[in-house]
């Protein structure tokens, strides 16, 4: 009988040392985590170089376009700026007229280098030639150049024909800078289990407050004699990066932007970006030397933790 | 590291499932056949014929990780530490630097024993199946996963698991009046071994890159691996779609358990034991190998001027390289036990101290266990103990051993007591042992103790 209570004692006390949570047929394991809700990865995703050659309009690239911006405007700008505004050559202000004012002045200098320029410009350009082939013999350089510079500054019909045209072209020409959008697709190949562990716990939109979130940011230094508007397209996700200035030789944020999971996939696996540069300022004198870029550094921050499923 | 993270939850899952080591309670246990396994001067009180399988059965784990550091409870389900509802500060408390698990089991096909005529010598024979796991992860890996850390360097992440037969022939003998010496010689036939290794993993979550730089190798004896081959013909072994088939018998070995015992008094002895001292080598005709070095980096992709670097980075892959074989040798796992029992109350009462110490690789795992042993009458004796398990847990355990003429049944464990799941496996002890056996008595009793001689006749 003491052997059976004994036995008794031993079971109900095995018995009630039984914890059901750590039931082992109750475990799940599909949820892993690295990290927690406070913590923040980033990822480098891409680095764009952008050159000289990429930054063109109607085939002419940037130097071009701003090394004949040079010669359109004044030696000295308006008010002693040092850079010319980009965005009021075209907003209808007297700014354009201030600044042609101010380059025909230059030209009427005796000896001005700025008729020089104007003028091999005008005679190197066919188009700008023939603008001017009611006024002057275009068949030979030296004769067209020489009368040019003579009748210049006369005060006969000539001359204010010349000035006039002058100030037709540079206005034209100034008021029509712009730069075409530049596109970049590449491979990311980053596998299935890395896009995963940054997209698959994402909070959506409905989420007020949200810890998982990823968001693309990065900055942009510009080496360039002009400073830039830029806005970015992620043309695959349909997300667009708000507009954002650059100055030059200043690195600049771009501005954080969320992508939510189906964006961010379609971003990762298909990337596919246009860029749009919208030229602000233009800083004369400085020039463009070889091997001067953009870079734009785009990054990914997934805040909260990776997952694994 | 995604697949490290899960071979380590399965190895955590099957440690803890396939549960037990030696059973240090039954040490003192007068007359259990099974503590011969414990020190091979020790003897039964009868010879004995073990039934098939149901001879023997012992589990046993031993490491500093308990079911309890491993798996927490959580909406109505049990989830691994590296759960995303585990916080860091839970799961990294119930670690350390190095945190190891066990396992091992040993099944007794056939065993029997007898005294010679002097009925103090005692010989037997054992033919045995033994599978042992084991698998160790570094506590700055659990960290880096549970604090979300940057970056991580460490290594000496391993699994593995062998099984092997054993055939061992023991004999335990009378040196002098006070001193018995015993061994056993043990034979051994490699069935199957797998090792996965991780030496080196370096992990950088940075701003600027991301990369994971990784060493490690794979060996498998007696199964037989088909590999994958890459497109430029390379052979690797993956996990993705790993097939294996067993080759056969893969290794032989040899091992020997030496014991004494010294009767300082009459009621006080005192024993020593040194088991698995032996090795076992793997054949080189058998056995499949794998090296992996993996190295990639992801700083983005560079456009130069439109024109597109590629770079490719996988975090998750793990591929073993195909080298040649190579034989291989390993020790076992070495173990000593050192225990002292004082007899009182005409000796139906025994207070025993054992220490205990397992050796493996270059770890040392120590147990001190304390036990009361009660033997009310001549063919049962019941055992009490508390052990301290490698100075960080504990542990109550009990066993008994009935011995009447017509069966010898034994059963010792330590999880009866103390927090456990529906499963009978321990939540918060490290290390268990479950130790069960079913077996004919045979002979007449030994002539070994005075309990026999003097106190029940």
């Amino acid at each position: 009988m003491k052997k059976i209570l004994f036995a008794l004692c031993v079971v109900a006390c095995s018995v009630g040392c039984i914890d059901d949570d750590y039931d082992l047929t109750r475990i799940d394991s599909s949820d892993i985590t690295i990290g927690t809700e406070e913590s923040r990865f980033v990822i480098p995703l891409a680095t764009i170089y952008v050159g000289m050659a990429e930054l063109q309009n109607n085939g002419a690239d940037i130097q071009a376009i701003f090394d004949e911006v040079e010669i359109w405007t004044p030696t000295t700008l308006p008010g002693n700026a040092t850079y010319v505004d980009m965005v009021k050559l075209t907003d209808g202000s007297e700014y354009l007229d201030l600044l042609l004012s101010s380059l025909i002045d230059e030209m009427l200098q005796p000896e001005s280098k700025k008729l020089d320029e104007i003028v091999d410009l005008i005679w190197d350009t066919p188009a700008y030639r023939d603008y001017f082939s009611s006024e002057l013999p275009t068949a030979g350089e030296e004769t067209f150049k020489t009368t040019f510079k003579l009748s210049f500054g006369k005060d006969d019909q000539v001359g204010e024909a010349l000035r006039e045209g002058t100030r037709t072209l540079a206005r034209e020409y100034l008021f029509s800078i712009q730069l075409e959008p530049v596109y970049y697709q590449a491979a990311l190949n980053l596998s299935g289990d890395v896009i995963s562990m940054l997209t698959d716990n994402l909070d959506d939109e409905s989420v007020a407050d949200p810890k998982n979130a990823l968001y693309l940011y990065g900055e942009v230094m510009c080496d360039l004699a002009v400073s830039f508007q830029i806005s970015v397209l992620f043309e695959s996700a349909g997300v667009t990066v708000p507009a954002f200035d650059i100055e030059r030789n200043v690195e600049t944020d771009i501005p954080k932007t969320r992508f939510f999971a189906e964006e961010a996939v379609r971003m990762i696996d298909d990337f596919r970006v246009r860029v749009d540069y919208l030229p602000l300022r233009y800083y004369p004198g400085i020039g463009f030397q070889p091997g001067q870029n953009i870079r734009m550094a785009l990054r990914l921050e997934k805040t909260g933790s990776l997952t694994f499923k | 590291m995604k697949k490290i993270i899960a071979i380590f939850i399965s190895l955590a899952v099957f440690a803890v499932c396939s549960v037990s080591a030696q059973t240090q309670t039954a040490y003192f246990m007068e007359g259990s056949t099974f503590r011969t396994q414990l020190n091979p001067a020790f003897a039964p009180t009868r010879g004995y014929v073990n039934i098939p399988v149901l001879g023997g059965i012992q589990f046993n784990t031993t490491g500093n990780l308990s079911l309890g550091s491993i798996f927490y409870p959580r909406n109505g389900s049990l989830v691994p530490l590296f759960d995303k509802n585990v916080s860091a500060h839970e799961a990294l408390s119930g670690l350390r630097s190095k945190n190891v698990f066990a396992t091992d089991a040993r099944i007794n096909l056939i065993g029997f024993g007898a005294f010679r005529g002097d009925h103090k010598s005692f010989w037997s024979f054992e033919l045995n199946t033994r599978v042992e796991a084991e698998t160790s992860i570094p506590y700055n890996l659990v960290e880096f996963v549970k604090t979300g850390a940057h970056q991580l360097n460490t290594g000496d992440i391993a699994v593995s698991a062998q099984s092997y037969i054993e055939a061992a022939f023991g004999y335990s003998f009378q040196l002098t009046d006070k001193i018995y010496f015993g061994a056993r010689a043990k034979f051994l036939v490699g069935a199957g071994r797998a090792r996965m290794s991780v030496d080196r993993l370096d992990v950088r979550l940075m701003e600027d890159v991301w990369s994971v730089d990784a060493q490690g190798s794979l060996e498998t004896s007696g199964l037989y691996m088909t590999p994958d081959v890459r497109e430029n013909g390379t052979e690797y072994y993956g996990f993705d779609n790993m097939n294996m088939s067993y080759k056969g018998p893969a290794g032989y070995g040899f091992a020997v358990d030496l014991g004494a015992t010294y009767d300082v008094l009459p009621e006080l002895q005192v024993s020593l034991a040194v088991n698995d001292l032996g090795f076992i080598s793997w054949s080189k005709g058998t056995t499949s190998r794998g090296q992996m070095t993996k190295s990639q980096s992801f700083s983005g992709v560079d456009i130069i001027d439109g024109e597109v670097s590629e770079v490719e980075f996988d975090f998750g892959e793990l591929e073993f390289d195909k080298v040649d074989p190579r034989s291989k040798t390993e020790m076992l796992r070495a173990s000593i036990n050192a225990g002292g029992e004082y007899k009182v109350w005409r000796r139906k009462i025994g207070l025993g101290l054992l220490y205990n110490c397992r050796i493996w690789d270059t770890r040392a795992f120590h147990n001190i266990t304390a036990s009361v042993n009660f033997t009310p009458i001549e063919w049962f004796t019941f055992t009490g103990s508390y052990s301290f398990l490698n100075n960080r847990g504990h542990g109550v355990g009990f066993a008994l051993n009935a011995c009447p003429s017509w069966i010898n049944f034994f059963v010792a464990t330590d999880i009866l007591l103390g927090e456990h799941t529906p499963q009978f496996l321990p939540v918060h002890a490290s290390s268990m042992n479950v130790t069960v056996g079913i077996g004919v008595p045979i002979g007449k009793r030994s002539h070994r103790s005075p309990v026999y001689d003097n106190y029940y006749e």
